[in-house]
């Protein structure tokens, strides 16, 4: 399937019969990180979305494959498990659901086996300690009353727990103070060298703190250019006027 | 019975989606409910003993005796079986929770139980047994300036019916709050009454349901504003599956002249399969003017954007509607104030989850 981590090849979706995806192409290797960016409407998120399994979204062409494998033909917890991570840009509450016992429960479906208390506690202190997190999280109900820069952070500190092979991180930075920023560009920063990453943004900030290998810029549900870091600088300074297609 | 008192009809509001009849005990030789109270902490002081038939409010005093109101039919039947109510006098700050046992065994078991709270406690009743009927009425006075915490838990018998009345009076500066976790028997029948009879008083109530089968569960709620500047909240959450049933009531009352009364009260319905129903009925009687009191029902099934999400962290669709489940559940204690009244209430429930899984 081309020897990518993650091969997305003439994608077409739609969404309550609107099409959003008109042939999408993207390649993301192991180890790579990669950025898209592009308006609003573009359907950004609702790659992410696709890839993840999101049921609202219909694939009426093309084709996805994860690690070799036909991504569309599994199950939303079955790409979980086979380590495709999403980091939601609007994470849905639960409340009543204690972050703790969402984490453990997380952690033992996605490794196939309950984590060891003692390890557990230990590896969980050391990602809140990246993230600059209190323990008093554990006890918050999930995303519940969260301020937006919590949600991301929790977000992130999942994605440590987690280690995915491929990570979907769509619009983590919106809402991000500095300090915040940081914390979660290290969180990004330190996931394994042999994790893909595929970063949605609008800004150049975090890109600055995450070095992308590739960028591409998506307009009208394609990829429509792709360069190096100095595309999304480029796009900082002049927006996307140069890019779009001429009437 | 002793005395004659009249079905009330299907019109009366109280008995509308519960009959009394579907709730009458049998004919049958009651017995009593066994009240086994945990040992407590040698430097507070619990002691459950007899209580008097004056500490309840239907007292039963000869053949003449005629209900004040047709909805006090349970009560007065409760009152007409019991011969030996009971009561737990609490004194002194209470950190630990004060565990009471209630065993309802026998075709008929029926017990009356009063607590009066003269300092700060946390009382955990443990409903169990076999019983086929079950009815259960509890009283209780908090003092002024004094907090008490009910947590009712039950593992009634799949097929026991339960009749329960409360009926509690909160003082001066008071706090009452009361988590029920509402989980056994298979037709339920709950009227809880609540005064606020002094200023500075506070009512919190959480209850959670969980309907299956053809699992029946009525809850009616009054919560009686006496006097101004009280405060009550009441979350009632209700998860319905297979072909259960849930009505819950929530009636708020505010007196002439109780001004500065805060009330509210929420009813929220998950429906987990098509043939569950859950009716949320909030009223208010608002007779004061400067008050604020707001209330709400709701009914959805498991929203499709937390399946989604939960999902997404590795749980497949039966672990991730659980875990909403309970939850939801959980979530209907979150107005009370009292961590070990809520942590046993949640300890109850995970219980509760994990059997109904495993069956």
């Amino acid at each position: 399937m081309g020897g990518g981590l993650l091969d997305v090849k003439g994608l077409h979706a739609t969404v309550e019969e609107t099409e959003i995806l008109r042939g999408l192409d993207l390649q993301i290797k192991a180890g790579e990180v990669h950025a898209i960016m592009g308006l609003n409407g573009a359907g950004k998120s609702t790659l992410a979305s696709v890839i993840m399994g999101h049921p609202a979204y219909a694939i009426t062409a093309g084709s996805i494959h994860y690690d070799g494998e036909d991504l569309t033909e599994m199950e939303v917890h079955e790409r979980a498990r086979a380590g495709l991570f999403m980091s939601f840009q609007y994470p849905s509450s639960i409340p009543g659901v204690q972050v703790g016992t969402f984490l453990r429960k997380s952690v033992a479906a996605v490794r196939g086996e309950a984590p060891k208390a003692r390890e557990f506690r230990k590896e969980l202190q050391a990602a809140m300690e990246v993230l600059g997190m209190d323990r008093s999280f554990l006890g918050r109900y999930v995303n519940d009353g969260f301020s937006g820069g919590e949600k991301k952070r929790l977000e992130i500190l999942q994605m440590l727990l987690l280690q995915p092979k491929m990570a979907l991180l769509d619009e983590t930075d919106s809402g991000l103070d500095i300090d915040a920023l940081k914390a979660v560009a290290e969180g990004i920063n330190s996931l394994s060298e042999e994790s893909g990453v595929l970063l949605i943004t609008h800004y150049n900030r975090l890109l600055e703190l995450v070095v992308p290998d590739v960028v591409h810029v998506m307009i009208d549900g394609r990829i429509v250019q792709s360069g190096g870091p100095e595309l999304a600088q480029r796009l900082e300074a002049d927006g996307y006027e140069w890019l779009m297609p001429v009437a | 019975m002793t005395t004659a008192v009249e079905d009330p009809s299907s019109a009366v509001h109280l008995w509308r989606s519960t009959p009394w009849s579907w709730m009458r005990p049998e004919e049958a030789e009651p017995t009593s409910i066994r009240m086994t109270l945990h040992p407590v902490d040698a430097s507070v002081e619990a002691t459950l003993g007899a209580g008097s038939p004056d500490l309840f409010p239907v007292v039963i005093d000869g053949p003449e005796t005629t209900l004040p109101d047709v909805d006090d039919i349970a009560r007065h039947t409760l009152a007409d079986l019991d011969g030996a109510p009971m009561r737990l006098d609490l004194k002194g700050d209470h950190d630990a929770v004060v565990n009471v046992d209630l065993r309802a065994a026998g075709h008929v078991a029926v017990g009356r139980l009063h607590i009066a709270c003269n300092g700060r406690a946390v009382v955990h009743l443990h409903l169990s047994g076999d019983a086929g009927w079950c009815g259960l009425h509890l009283t209780g006075q908090v003092a002024n300036g004094c907090s008490l915490s009910v947590v009712v838990t039950d593992e009634l018998h799949l097929e026991s019916r339960v009749l329960r009345c409360d009926d509690w009076r909160i003082g001066r500066d008071a706090t009452f709050e009361t988590g029920t976790l509402s989980v056994g028997g298979f037709r339920r029948k709950s009227d809880l009454r609540h005064h606020l009879d002094a200023t500075g008083g506070s009512v919190r109530i959480g209850l959670a349901v969980h309907g299956q089968g053809t699992r029946h569960d009525d809850h009616h709620v009054e919560i009686h504003h006496h006097k101004g500047h009280t405060t009550s909240e009441l979350v009632a959450n209700v998860a319905c599956a297979g072909r259960s049933r849930s009505v819950g009531t929530g009636r708020l009352v505010i007196d002439v002249g109780a001004d500065g009364t805060d009330a509210g009260q929420v009813f929220r319905n998950l429906l987990l399969s098509q043939g569950a129903r859950a009716d949320a009925i909030p009223e208010l009687e608002v007779l004061a003017d400067d008050v604020s009191a707001a209330h709400g029902a709701a009914s959805a099934s498991i929203d499709s954007g937390q399946l989604h999400y939960l999902m997404s962290r590795g749980l497949d669709h039966d672990e991730a509607s659980s875990m909403i489940v309970e939850g939801f559940l959980a979530d209907a204690f979150r107005p009370l104030a009292a961590s070990e009244a809520r942590r046993t209430l949640r300890d109850r429930l995970t219980v509760h989850l994990d059997c109904a899984r495993i069956t």
